[in-house]
């Protein structure tokens, strides 16, 4: 609860050496001294942390002004669960300790209440807290059982809350009510009408819960939900502000990148790299394009009318300022910057973000002036810094960091300012502030830190499901800043099983006269890109060797032709046997599939002679696949193309599921008795409303699928140009070279 | 029977309520005390059962400074103490701030200094513009803290956008009290130039009226300049005198000229309209390329280096840079080189700018070391004698209509040249300075004023003019002939200096030009490097005109290292030791490349290095970033994958072993995906030693070209000895642990292969590949007892008929084949026997070694050939 041991003591020690720095090295003007700042967020964290432990908890938030706590968005010490991984990134590992066994020992009663929640916030705040916690038990030194981290008791929590979340999906879109009973499921007379965020920020929580537990439900309702939203958007490929759930009508049509959809992208991005569904990112990628040119004036981004595209808002919102952040982890750098300085110049003028701000009036909007210590800014400016080292983001930081300080400080923690221009101080303390804001300023004063491992080193670990590598650096921090060890997670997929068999049978069957080149000399099967010398660096050379590059592409990729038959078959078996609403047979469908998939790729990829034997052909699946054939070739066709057909082959993608909804024999048998259980269940009920429950949901995903075709093409960063090396302190480009004069 | 339990009930609650009351009655004090308990706990708590939020106000602002300091802060944002000041001083410098902004509080030290360095010369105000209920935040809004203003005070303010330091702040303030020139000779014009490359001249006659038309306005304009460009300001000039000013090509009172030092002439266009905003608009719209151009980023938003970089090649020097003096070595050489450069040969005009710009920086050094010197002694309490400084001369000037009114002009002048010349008692210059008063037309003076010739705190020249009656005898200082020449009569000797500027010159002398350097060195702006070659004029012969040659347009920056050394930073460079050595880069956006200095700075090297730039002579230099995580690898972690840098890159990939590496960039997050994968591949490896990865990052470590990714993560294969055959992973292939493995072993060279067969060959495959073995063998078998049958007949053919080539050759190659297929037995043969001694079980790896080390030995020399 109280800072590390020593604290103080370090502390002067600290600014001794700081002194000593500041005049022998005092060459660089300018420079933050990260490690006293470090120490200030550090004494923010602990102020605010225990200020609540202390006044408010058990309750969900304290209140900084009367030092006492109140529920806010349910009534299961929100802020403890939220802060929980914080404490771990600090390295405060005895209080992880004591608040992880305390939430395991309450884990039996704790979510089993009948209070209304909202979806959206519990999903993100703890679900995702409880995930990022159980990801973090070991290397905070604590024992885990053997099935980590596959199976344990933070998972298993956050297994049951997310389901208690289910029944809100259950609707005929596939979109969530926004508010659900955690005992009852979705409340009589509950609005249908969601906000864009709350409808597609699931996936990150939601597809790494099916990937640990094995449950592939959460994710088919998250990616059910997301495609739901594709196909609503307006015509010009923008989406609104809230939408009914039930019928897809659009009710709020202002559309932008801030609150009410910011996470929605976030996800798409995330969930893209996070769980390798290029979908995502295609979706993602077409989104952006109709933002820059519809939303994006000057490095700002707007409100805008969804079917028109004019300009209805020219409003900058609090929650705008993550979209930097993620056009970061994209590389588009340079953009990022440029909207980077303009947000941060709203913080310039008020000492804090408020949550509209009009950009030609450079004003507060009326009636939205709050600032309640919202994470965004600094979010993006922790993703840029790691990206760039610019130093004017660390001065950036430093700004956040005393503003917060000297503006919001109360005697037990950190109060929302209710109007920036005058600092009024309102009496609540959003979990958000420990959970994101202040780990996120952590990070950035902290270079050293776990979770900014680069991928150079990572723990093996022997796990039920093979050797895995984790803690490998791709942490993927989910809309409230839980950090998620996409390794970890990969660890316990079916992808991951897979792979597994694949090289079990590698190893079985290897053909060592083949190997040693004993019989005869082979080509060979996964045929790298010969890297090219270059005498010059002259521009035309360059040009070649793009061209030189494309050929190969095409090369290989007309390898495969000959075998688009056998291509079919794998392409269409997501559909085939097993599908019925029984959750083990759907994963073991889900399985069996996604490892189809995955040969399915590498046979496009290899040249048709047999040699290597490094994936044995399982035994062929029993049914061959009765898709009408016209949809397979598309299917293939839009495969093997590139980016450029990318919505295409995600709207055939749509169709293909829906239409084998309706003609699988065995889908019929399942759903007739479902269809059974169901009248019976709502018999003499039929003039209500239907009230969602998870039966009728568990029917309905049978026909969602979770099978991604993959484009390893897509999924790269491309680099940096040459001159943005000196994009530096503010230096921008601009988007077009300026004409010689 | 319930209901008489109901009654009961009812009963004794009615007689618990009367016993209440009955308490109550009896003891009223009780009541009392209830009601007060309970009045205590609303009053207290009574905020928390409120259902509206509670809100409390921001905490009443408090002073930044120190109470007691030369800054008058107005920490709760009243401007009247402001206004009433603007009447009274001539120069307010003023600090805008905002109390929970960090910049605001950094910029307080340096504000601090600025204002205890300019104590007494202008003076420092801060307002707390924030405050909402202070006038101030009523009255300006401003959207980012802190600003800075200077007032004047008969002209308006001027804002401060240069670099919160506080040596920047006084070049600023002390460009904005004396922006004017007064030049007197075309060799002071000609020098004015050189020194500040742009510089706008004004012909103004005082004569005619104390306030010539647009005098007023050109004033202003010189102010507003300053405002625009706070680094290398436009320097404005006055000529009074009319052949100067023809010389300057002013024809008339309020000609207004543009002078720049590698392009003609500029007229003001509009003559007749002389605004401070026109004339400041007309400068920078016809202000182009300096020689050398200091470049200073500011930290917002900007396309200045871009706009500079997209011009063409580039040569930038970090250096550190000292706004307060002119007498930095480093930037002379990298002027001088500049102007050379670009000196065409028939260009007069530009050699002789060059040759005046290398006297005047080694008179502007000299100077510096003079006062160096004096400051020591001076700090050793050899007091400064006033007494050397009295040098002044007067002159009796006869003019036309000076005479007809019969009135004589005379004019004191008096030279005071900086402290440390004690010796020289009277060093007058009569060419450069009398002369030109001699000539001129008599100075308007009408009393005694003084003027100020080319201000300097150093040197430094007053003029005193008087008209004197004829009629009445001359002042005891003055002496007849009544004719135009100088009159060396009164020496210093017992003579006290008379107008105001000479005194406060001579009292504060010393102590201002010590005070200027101590104040320069505590703020670290202080010209330190010392170019050996400074003053040599023998350069590389091609040099000079080079740029004028090759019609290659190459720009000449200057930043300063302390303030951008985070550009230095992001180039690649160290310039922690820039005040002994500059740093100069080559910057070519079209080419992609970047080259820097690698020789110590100086003249020569740095010639040389900038015509081998033009020429495209010099290597790429590959930035790169030590990585302090590679030591980190050996430790803790249990699996470790080496990070290459630049430096170390050539070395891994040469290295007689298969070498796998990721080239990853820090920010993308599909690299953040795929690193697990690389860990688990350089594990599964992990046995075998003729197999290594490594990881770099391909964004902050340059490679060489053909090792330049376009896009990460990318995953490179070297063989061993051959690692000019690299090859990438291909980007269509889902980079997933099989496919890499099996990428790896694709390409991998015989004895990794070997390796890997080795560790992880199963039973099963010890069984199947036995099978495979058994019936390989014959296979061959049977394809060589074919061949033998086939070349038996060939044979007894050819015995039968008459031998032909063709025959010899597909004999020839038969027989080869035979060979080859019979070596194929035995090797497999060798290791169908090796698998069945196995029996089922793994394999050893040393024995297979052992088995196929004939092979092995082979395979690795014909790659190594």
């Amino acid at each position: 609860m109280t800072s590390a041991p020593g604290g103080s003591s370090l502390f002067l020690c600290f600014l001794t050496t700081v002194f000593v720095v500041c005049c022998t090295n005092a060459i660089e003007h300018g420079k933050i001294d990260i490690n006293h700042y470090r120490n200030v967020v550090k004494n923010m964290f602990y102020h605010a942390y225990d200020g609540y432990i202390n006044h408010a908890y058990p309750y969900d938030e304290l209140r900084p002004l009367t030092c006492d706590g109140h529920d806010t968005w349910g009534s299961y010490s929100l802020t403890l669960i939220d802060a929980l991984d914080t404490l771990a990134v600090m390295g405060n590992h005895t209080e992880f300790h004591r608040v992880t066994n305390l939430l395991i020992d309450r884990s039996a009663s704790f979510f089993d209440m009948d209070i209304n929640v909202s979806v959206f916030e519990t999903n993100i705040r703890v679900v995702g807290g409880l995930l990022s916690a159980h990801l973090m038990m070991r290397r905070t030194g604590m024992v885990v059982e053997p099935g980590w981290p596959c199976s344990g008791p933070l998972l298993h929590l956050a297994e049951t809350i997310a389901r208690k979340l289910l029944p809100a999906f259950d609707t005929e879109t596939g979109m969530p009510f926004g508010t659900v009973n955690l005992r009852h499921g979705v409340p009589k007379g509950e609005t249908p009408v969601t906000c864009t965020a709350g409808v597609g920020t699931f996936i990150v929580e939601f597809g790494s819960l099916s990937r640990l537990t094995g449950d592939p439900v959460f994710e088919k309702v998250a990616m059910r939900a997301i495609r739901a939203l594709w196909k609503f958007r307006s015509p010009i490929g923008l989406l609104g502000n809230h939408i009914d759930v039930k019928t897809g009508k659009w009710t709020a049509l202002d559309s932008g990148i801030g609150g009410g959809v910011d996470s929605y992208f976030e996800y798409l991005v995330k969930g893209s790299f996070m769980f390798n569904i290029p979908e995502l990112l295609e979706m993602f990628r077409e989104y952006e394009k109709q933002i820059v040119s519809h939303l994006k004036r000057d490095d700002w981004y707007m409100w805008a009318n969804m079917k028109k595209g004019g300009i209805t808002l020219p409003l900058f919102t609090s929650l705008d300022a993550y979209w930097p952040g993620i056009q970061s982890m994209l590389g588009d750098l340079d953009s990022a910057m440029k909207t980077i300085h303009n947000f941060h110049q709203v913080w310039k003028q008020f000492g804090s973000t408020p949550e509209y701000y009009n950009i030609p009036k450079a004003e507060v909007h009326q009636g939205r002036e709050g600032y309640p210590l919202r994470p965004e800014l600094i979010e993006s400016i922790v993703y840029l810094y790691r990206a760039t080292q610019d130093p004017y983001l660390l001065k950036a930081g430093v700004d956040i960091v005393e503003a917060i300080e000297h503006i919001a400080r109360t005697s037990c923690g950190y109060a929302t300012v209710k109007d920036v221009r005058d600092h009024r101080l309102e009496n609540r303390m959003e979990s958000f502030f420990l959970a994101e804001t202040t780990k996120y300023l952590y990070l950035l004063f902290d270079p050293e830190n776990f979770l900014h491992n680069n991928g150079s080193h990572g723990e093996l670990i022997h796990t039920p499901n093979g050797d895995c590598v984790l803690e490998a650096g791709g942490y993927v921090y989910n809309t409230e800043a839980h950090p998620i060890d996409l390794a970890a997670v990969h660890c316990c997929s079916a992808q991951k099983k897979q792979e597994e068999e694949t090289l079990q049978n590698f190893h079985d069957n290897l053909n060592l006269l083949e190997l040693l080149d004993i019989a005869q000399d082979k080509e060979s099967r996964i045929i790298g890109k010969k890297l090219k010398k270059k005498k010059q660096a002259s521009s035309t050379d360059r040009q070649e060797r793009a061209e030189t590059g494309r050929e190969g592409n095409n090369e290989s990729e007309k390898a495969p032709e000959g075998k688009s038959e056998e291509r079919e078959n794998s392409v269409t078996q997501p559909e085939g046997p097993g599908r019925s609403n029984d959750r083990d047979h759907q994963e073991a469908a889900s399985t069996h599939l996604s490892t189809e998939e995955s040969k399915n790729n590498e046979n496009t990829a290899t040249s048709p002679q047999p040699d290597i034997k490094l994936t044995i052909v399982k035994s062929q699946p029993k049914t061959p696949d009765k898709l009408p054939p016209r949809d397979a070739v598309d299917l293939n066709g839009a495969d093997s193309q590139t980016t450029a057909s990318s919505k295409v082959t995600i709207q055939i993608n749509n169709d293909v599921t829906v239409e084998n909804g309706h003609q699988k024999p065995s889908f019929d048998l399942a759903q007739q008795i479902l269809d059974l259980f169901s009248s019976v269940t709502t018999q003499g009920k039929e003039d209500e409303v239907r009230q969602p429950s998870v039966t009728e949901l568990y029917k309905t995903l049978a026909n969602v699928s979770v099978v991604y075709i993959s484009k390893p093409s897509i999924m790269r960063c491309p680099a940096q140009p040459f001159h943005s090396r000196i994009s530096v302190w503010g230096e921008m480009f601009a988007d077009e070279d300026i004409p010689l004069e | 029977m319930a209901d008489e339990i109901l009654a009961h009930g009812i009963t004794r609650e009615v007689h618990r309520q009367n016993a209440v009351l009955r308490v109550m009655a009896k003891h009223p004090e009780l009541c009392f005390i209830l009601l007060s308990v309970f009045v205590t706990f609303l009053t207290n708590y009574g905020s928390s059962f409120k259902s509206k939020p509670l809100v409390i106000p921001a905490r009443m602002p408090e002073p930044l400074f120190p109470a007691v300091s030369s800054v008058l802060d107005l920490y709760l944002g009243d401007l009247r103490p402001l206004v009433e000041m603007l009447h009274q001083e001539d120069l307010i410098f003023v600090m805008y701030y905002a109390p929970w902004c960090a910049k605001s509080n950094t910029a307080v030290s340096q504000f601090l200094r600025a204002a205890q360095y300019l104590d007494g010369q202008v003076k420092f105000v801060a307002v707390n513009c924030w405050y909402p209920e202070g006038m101030c935040r009523k009255q300006y809004k401003f959207l980012l803290y802190p600003v800075f203003f200077a007032y004047h005070r008969d002209n308006d303010g001027y804002r401060y956008m240069g670099i919160e330091r506080a040596e920047f702040m006084v070049k600023f303030l002390e460009d904005l009290v004396y922006p004017l020139t007064l030049l007197t000779s075309a060799d002071q014009v000609k020098d004015f130039l050189t020194e500040h490359d742009t510089v706008v001249v004004g012909h103004f006659d005082f004569n005619d009226s104390p306030h010539p038309p647009g005098f007023k306005q050109f004033y202003y304009a010189s102010m507003r300049v300053v405002e625009h460009d706070p680094f290398q300001p436009v320097k404005f000039g006055v000529v009074t005198d009319y052949t100067l000013a023809l010389y300057c090509h002013m024809k008339q009172s309020s000609d207004i000229v543009f002078l720049r030092i590698n392009n003609s002439t500029l007229k003001y266009p509009l003559p007749n309209n002389i605004t401070s905003t026109n004339l400041v608009r007309w400068i920078f719209s016809t202000r182009h390329q300096l020689p050398v151009r200091w470049l200073v980023p500011l930290g917002m938003k900007s396309l200045m280096l871009s706009q500079e970089i997209n011009k063409g090649p580039a040569v930038i020097m970090f250096h550190r840079a000292s706004p307060l003096s002119s007498a930095s070595q480093t930037v002379a050489v990298f002027k001088d080189l500049a102007l050379r450069y670009n000196q065409c040969p028939g260009d007069k005009m530009a050699a002789d700018f060059s040759r005046r710009w290398l006297t005047r920086s080694i008179y502007n050094i000299i100077k510096h070391a003079k006062i160096l010197n004096f400051c020591k002694e001076y700090k050793k309490g050899r007091l400064f004698h006033t007494d050397t400084f009295r040098c002044c001369i007067s002159t009796c000037h006869n003019c036309s209509h000076c005479l007809r009114e019969s009135k004589l002009n005379v004019c004191e002048i008096c030279q005071f040249r900086s402290g440390p010349q004690r010796s020289s008692v009277c060093s007058f210059e009569k060419s450069n300075v009398v002369d030109n008063y001699s000539v001129q037309p008599p100075l308007p003076s009408n009393s005694c004023q003084n003027s100020i010739a080319s201000y300097d705190v150093s040197s430094y020249t007053s003029v005193c003019c008087k008209w004197c009656n004829k009629n009445v005898s001359y002042t005891e200082f003055l002496t007849p002939p009544f004719s135009s020449t100088i009159i060396p009569s009164w020496g210093s000797e017992g003579r006290r200096p008379t107008d105001r500027y000479v005194i406060e010159s001579l009292e504060n002398l010393p102590r201002k030009l010590c005070g200027r350097l101590t104040f320069q060195k505590s703020q670290q702006a202080y010209p330190s490097a010392i170019i050996p070659d400074f003053a040599s004029t023998s350069l590389p012969w091609e040099f000079t005109g080079h740029g004028c040659r090759v019609n290659q347009t190459l720009s000449f920056f200057t930043l300063d290292s302390q303030n951008h050394w985070m550009i230095a930073k992001s180039l690649g460079l160290d310039v922690s030791q820039a005040h002994l050595s500059p740093v100069v880069v080559g910057f070519d956006k079209e080419n992609e490349k970047q080259v820097i200095l690698q020789e110590k700075f100086s003249k020569k090297t740095t010639a040389s290095f900038v015509l081998n730039f033009t020429k495209g002579f010099l290597p790429r230099h590959l930035r790169t970033v030590s990585s302090d995580r590679q030591e980190a690898c050996g430790s803790t972690p249990s699996l470790c994958v080496t990070e290459l840098t630049t430096d170390t890159f050539q070395a891994a990939v040469s290295q007689p072993k298969d070498v796998v590496i990721l080239v990853y960039a820090g920010w993308c997050g599909f690299c953040l995906a795929v690193s697990h994968t690389f860990l688990h591949l350089a594990h599964y490896f992990h046995t075998s030693p003729n197999i290594t990865f490594a990881r770099i990052n391909g964004e902050t470590n340059d490679l060489p070209w053909e090792f330049s990714m376009e896009s990460y993560p990318t995953i490179i294969f070297f063989p061993a000895y051959r690692e000019a055959d690299s090859v990438a992973f291909p980007d269509n292939i889902e980079p997933s642990l099989p496919n890499l493995i099996r990428f790896v072993l694709q390409h991998a060279t015989f004895t990794t292969r070997l390796h890997l067969a080795a560790d992880v060959c199963s039973a099963t495959c010890v069984q199947e590949n036995l099978e495979l073995c058994r019936h390989t063998l014959q296979a061959l078998r049977s394809k060589s007892q074919r061949l033998r049958t086939h070349l038996s007949a060939l044979h007894s053919n050819q015995t039968r008929s008459k031998p032909s080539h063709y025959h010899a050759a597909v004999m020839k190659i038969l027989r080869k084949r035979v060979e080859d297929i019979q070596s194929e037995i035995s090797e497999v043969k060798n290791l169908k026997d090796f698998l069945e001694k196995s029996r089922g079980r793994r394999l050893d790896r040393k024995t297979v070694e052992k088995v196929l080390s004939e092979k092995m030995r082979r395979k690795d020399l014909s790659v190594g050939r």
